[in-house]
């Protein structure tokens, strides 16, 4: 298994603890009101759960699994996978600090700190697709 | 990996695009930085996340290594290829026209959208029915050796008394 397979693997069962202690607190909030505090992490645990786990599990999976390209450059540009990796971790960190922060309390600095979270998940999404593209073949390359 | 896999993972990968995309101008939105027409395409975005994305891909995984009944037989593989037809139809029909309804909003947008979810239904249901068989045991080489000898002792047992032993050629 490649290294950055581990890493993506790890960082998705993080989050996939992170989003489901989230929906826990968030739908125990919902049947017994113990703390209105928490209706600001809807729709966050979610998209921890689909994006954070879901989503980059699968990524490290393929980028295992999939045909390689050829016995040289195996699973193409290293780069572009790490950054991938950093971006969407990074993305969803921030999208953890400022969804809820905004719900909470709008202001400009959390304003941007969601377009930069949207940034760098659209960029992860871009690169993830860049470096599985080839790696989408019939056989494996020699 | 087989042609109709490569073609699901192929569109799951740009359906994975366009669902990035689309959430991330809802953040945006949310963000307050944006119109907030935008919030229109929260279905679409969800739709295209869920099914273009994760249960295309799925699909076309299953199609590459599910086991084979045969040797490069993989069932009834026009079931399969309908389901890539219809689910990728639903798709653009039900999300892709949707996305339109921020600029013209009417009636049309519930009927569309519901009529593409059930399009991409009938694609999943098929697929199901086209799996379904390929739902098996895998077939290991110790498994067919033992198949083997099974099959060596039945023929020992049921040669008549006095002839000889088979051999093999």
């Amino acid at each position: 298994m490649p290294k950055l397979t581990r890493w993506s693997l790890r960082s998705a069962f993080i989050f996939l603890m992170l989003g489901s202690i989230g929906a826990l607190l968030y739908w125990t909030n919902v049947l017994w009101e113990w703390l209105p505090l928490l209706d600001v992490i809807s729709p966050t645990y979610l998209h921890l759960i689909v994006v954070g786990w879901l989503t980059q599990f699968i990524f490290g999976v393929i980028y295992w699994m999939f045909p390689i390209i050829s016995k040289v450059h195996p699973r193409g540009d290293t780069r572009a996978a790490w950054a991938m990796f950093v971006c969407l971790n990074a993305g969803l960190l921030a999208r953890m600090v400022f969804e809820p922060w905004r719900a909470f309390s709008p202001n400009i600095v959390n304003a941007y700190g969601l377009l930069l979270s949207a940034c760098l998940q659209v960029a992860a999404a871009v690169l993830f697709v860049w470096v599985s593209w080839d790696r989408v073949r019939e056989r494996a390359g020699t | 990996m087989p042609r109709l896999s490569r073609l699901f993972v192929r569109f799951a990968l740009v359906y994975l695009i366009v669902g990035f995309i689309l959430g991330g101008l809802l953040l945006t939105a949310k963000a307050g930085l944006i119109d907030q027409r935008v919030w229109g395409w929260l279905l679409p975005h969800a739709d295209i996340m869920l099914v273009g994305w994760l249960v295309q891909l799925a699909m076309g995984v299953s199609f590459w290594i599910l086991p084979r009944m045969r040797r490069d037989y993989r069932g009834h593989v026009v079931l399969a290829w309908t389901s890539f037809v219809l689910l990728n139809g639903g798709l653009i029909a039900g999300s892709g026209l949707t996305l339109g309804s921020i600029w013209f909003p009417g009636n049309w947008v519930l009927i569309v959208y519901v009529s593409g979810l059930v399009t991409q239904g009938l694609a999943v249901c098929l697929f199901a029915v086209y799996a379904w068989p390929r739902i098996l045991p895998t077939i290991t080489g110790a498994d067919v050796r033992r198949q083997q000898q099974a099959q060596q002792v039945k023929l020992q047992r049921n040669r008549p008394r006095g002839s000889p032993p088979e051999t093999r050629q």
